[in-house]
């Protein structure tokens, strides 16, 4: 286990260079000039000149990129030429805003798709086909479609749950602890502030969960059919083991494998959902804020942002084969 | 297509399933406006579309709504006049004969959120720290040796020196951008080195002598401001308590939490929820004119070289499609190129007539060919519906429109830049308003040679040697008989003789409230910024 986690670990380092190598390629060969984006749009040349030299953008890529990686060892990500603060500041605020949506949206994504890909398996006819144009449709909505509809019929009709945003107006959050308000609140024994949190994150995980309802749906109901074919289930029929034990003692344990590696691949995916879902509901994450980075070419913003999400991603796909060993006996880590 | 567009495609999509969700609102006809569902009414919620993440005004240049409640300018815009300044920290600004030194007397016992006083010393080191800050906007001052030029000549007294006729000085110092006086105490204290000068711990600490202070900053979420007691303008009359800037990126959100008593003022919406909040007596629509004019510059290069040309680019651009149908008049017909707030503008110059075979018969006088190909560059979210406008018009005539979308930043790269014309699109969309009122700061970046590429803001490399004279003849020039007329004429060169432009609108204030906020005023300089401390709830 140990080696398997250092060659991991090797490789997350690995991933890291190559994708500040890539990012950094890239982001400056798409145009764009943060320098006058800083300065104004009214600043003369030579102000925008003086921006660009204190920023180190008129020294040479390599020179650049030398200095980049420097600070990097050095844990300084640089100043996002946006917010005007170091980036790490930004995605110590940031992060655990998206984090706190995604981990919500994998729960919806993961309760819902398994629920409705077991139905769909276990009882097969009208229920199987309801099952299977649920799964599809939710792989087919457009996000930023669902979202407004969400946020008009719970919000403006129901009045149920709130448009937007983390937390209602004038409540003070939780004091940081883990930067999720919902597991913060509970950790300070609010319930009231968990609640508002709560229905704050519902609808915009919802939304981002919906194409990994469809998916896991799918998953799990394909697994589960193959399972359910297996010898084994067979004699447990044949002992007369009750079907509801069948299906979700024996069937569902084993259908569920493929499930955990969709899920840790749906990571990256929910993480890039989080942009158009962020900027519907107001969620102040990672995905505001990339998209804000891109539109002003704000170099160091984009490649902090990067570098997280490249290494939160190697690190859940980590965590998904540690599981298969505890959810499969037969699965040795080598 | 834009994600402006793309949501909006989604919103009429949700709408039509949604039966009804948002009509009942709109059609309710009650003047009582919505529920505050437990708000605290004297709490005032802005939906703003951008986050409040740099109160330092001596490098924030996007956003005043955040700057506006916490700091104060030396003088100040009065209501809704371009032309008229008024007292804020200075109770007077007055010039010498030649405009070349203005004498401005503080108003007295006047401290800043940190308790400190602000005297004329406190003045000028927080005028000094604006224009020595790195990557700072301090450039807006254009005083090239402020220790020298800003005099304190008793506590309540200073002085500029400005070198140079700077009649409209007090008009520049009302501007929102650079000119607002953050405490020199706060700033020192958490200076971390002559590259900081306080500004890291300023952004999210700002301490001013406006009539709000920051109760708490949400990144990315809200800003709180709280009543400043102390505030030198007192607290008698109606006044909120609080003022909250809630930050909804998407318009429908905006929309939706208005009509459901989440917020009390709406930055601008989609054009269609604008007009249905417009007919819905819960809520007042400001559409008072502004001076930001939407164009398409035209460049003066390669096929639209000739004027001809540009004419008949203008007379290809449906100016009633565009605005009536596509902007719904949440935008203004232009009137030639200059704003007409502009205190200079010529209102007699009418916009070229849509007459495609007129402009059909001016492209071939000028060698553009049918089966010509031009391009027009804009960015995401901003300029593609008058781009898809001129595309089919165009498209009538046998010319070619190729559509570029740009990020933002690859936008303005490109705008502001050096490059051959052979690497330059045919046409930019773009969007500008002066900094204060006066026909040189609008046209000099715009029109003269002087602010080509990246000097300025005249990407489509127009010249014309008599515009060009004129305009430069304006520099620092009091508003008078000689200079109308000039202005006038240049008016009439860059939209009508020899065209620089399409100027296909021109912008309103479009900002939403209900209709039991009262004070709510819209100055066209100050786009998107009010005095939050004249505002009150009925």
């Amino acid at each position: 286990m140990i080696r398997f986690l250092l060659r991991r670990v090797t490789f997350i380092l690995l991933v890291l260079v190559g994708v500040t190598l890539i990012t950094f390629a890239l982001e400056r060969v798409v145009p764009g000039d943060p320098a006058r984006l800083l300065a104004g749009t009214r600043a003369s040349q030579k102000v925008v000149n003086e921006v660009k030299k204190s920023l180190g953008l008129n020294r040479p890529l390599l020179s650049q990129y030398v200095s980049y990686v420097n600070s990097l060892l050095h844990g300084h990500l640089g100043t996002s030429i946006v917010t005007r603060n170091p980036v790490t500041h930004d995605l110590v605020q940031y992060f655990p805003a998206t984090l706190e949506l995604i981990l919500y949206a994998m729960l919806f994504g993961a309760v819902i798709g398994i629920f409705i890909g077991v139905t769909s398996a276990r009882h097969g006819g009208k229920i199987d086909v309801v099952g299977q144009t649920v799964a599809t449709s939710s792989l087919s909505i457009p996000v930023f479609w669902l979202a407004i509809l969400l946020q008009m019929f719970f919000y403006s009709r129901l009045h149920l749950l709130p448009s937007g945003g983390r937390l209602a107006v004038g409540v003070t959050p939780p004091h940081t602890i883990t930067g999720l308000y919902t597991v913060d609140a509970l950790l300070e024994g609010k319930l009231s502030l968990f609640l508002d949190a709560l229905q704050h994150v519902i609808l915009p995980a919802l939304c981002l969960a919906v194409a990994e309802i469809g998916l896991v749906a799918k998953t799990v109901r394909a697994s589960m059919l193959e399972v359910l074919g297996k010898d084994y289930i067979r004699s447990a029929q044949a002992k007369g083991l009750k079907s509801r034990r069948i299906y979700f003692r024996h069937a569902l344990r084993n259908a569920l494998l493929p499930v955990v590696t969709v899920m840790g691949l749906e990571f990256g995916l929910l993480v890039s959902g989080t942009v158009l879902v962020e900027t519907i509901f107001s969620w102040p994450g990672l995905g505001s804020y990339t998209d804000q980075a891109i539109n002003s070419s704000d170099y160091n913003a984009i490649m902090g942002v990067t570098i997280v999400v490249a290494v939160a991603y190697v690190f859940v796909n980590m965590l998904v084969d540690v599981l298969y060993v505890y959810l499969d006996p037969r699965v040795r880590l080598t | 297509m834009s994600r402006r567009h793309f949501l909006a495609g989604g919103m009429v999509g949700a709408g039509a399933l949604v039966i009804g969700t948002s009509m009942e609102s709109t059609m309710a006809g009650a003047a009582t406006p919505p529920s505050l569902n437990g708000r605290d009414p004297n709490t005032l919620v802005v939906a703003v579309d951008a986050t409040v993440e740099d109160l330092d005004p001596a490098t924030n240049l996007d956003w005043a709504f955040g700057l506006a409640p916490v700091y104060n300018t030396l003088v100040g815009l009065v209501g809704n006049s371009p032309t008229s300044s008024g007292p804020e920290l200075a109770r007077s600004l007055k010039s010498n004969a030649d405009f070349t030194i203005w004498t401005c007397k503080l108003r007295p016992g006047v401290t800043f959120q940190d308790g400190t006083p602000c005297n004329a010393a406190a003045v000028k080191a927080a005028i000094m720290r604006t224009i020595q800050l790195p990557s700072g906007i301090g450039y807006l001052w254009y005083l090239t040796d402020p220790a020298k030029q800003i005099v304190v000549v008793d506590p309540l007294t200073i002085r500029f020196e400005c070198g140079e006729v700077r009649p409209y000085f007090n008009l520049e110092l009302a501007s929102e951008y650079g000119f607002y006086i953050a405490s020199p105490t706060a700033t020192t204290a958490h200076s971390t080195g002559k590259n900081d000068l306080g500004h890291a711990w300023l952004q999210s600490h700002p301490v001013g002598t406006g009539p709000y202070k920051l109760e708490s900053l949400l990144v990315g979420q809200q800003a709180t401001f709280e009543r400043y007691d102390k505030y030198w303008g007192g607290w008698q009359g109606k006044h909120f308590n609080k003022v909250v800037a809630l930050t909804i990126p998407e318009p429908s959100s905006r929309q939706q939490l208005m009509l459901n008593g989440g917020a009390d003022i709406s930055f601008p919406i989609n054009p269609e929820d604008l007009v249905a909040l417009e007919k819905d007596p819960r809520f007042v629509v400001s559409q008072a004119p502004t001076m930001v004019a939407d164009y398409i510059a035209l460049g003066m290069y390669g096929p639209l070289a000739d004027s001809r040309a540009r004419i008949a680019m203008n007379h290809a651009f449906d100016y009633e499609g565009y605005v009536k149908g596509i902007e719904k008049r949440t935008i203004d017909y232009p009137t030639g190129v200059f704003p007409k707030l502009l205190a200079t503008s010529d209102s007699s110059i009418k916009r070229f007539p849509y007459d495609l075979d007129k402009a059909k018969k001016l492209f071939r006088e000028a060698g553009v060919h049918s089966g010509t190909t031009l391009s027009y560059e804009y960015y995401a979210g901003f300029g593609d519906e008058a781009g898809a406008v001129l595309q089919g018009s165009l498209a009538q005539i046998g010319i070619n429109l190729r559509l570029i979308e740009k990020s933002y930043s690859g936008f303005v790269n490109d705008y502001f830049s050096n490059a051959p014309t052979h690497d330059r699109p045919n046409m930019y969309f773009f969007s500008w308003w002066p900094s204060f009122d006066h026909p040189f700061n609008y046209c000099q970046s715009l029109f003269s040679k002087s602010g080509w590429g990246a000097s300025g803001g005249n990407a489509g490399l127009y010249y014309n040697a008599e515009a060009d004279k004129l305009i430069m003849s304006m520099n620092n020039a009091v508003i008078d008989e000689a200079l109308i007329a000039k202005s006038h004429r240049i008016q009439q060169i860059v939209s009508i003789e020899d065209p620089a432009w399409i100027p296909i609108g021109v912008e309103k204030s479009n900002v939403a409230s209900r209709s039991d906020i009262h004070g709510l005023t819209t100055n066209p300089v100050y786009e998107l910024t009010f005095d939050f401390y004249s505002l009150s709830r009925s």
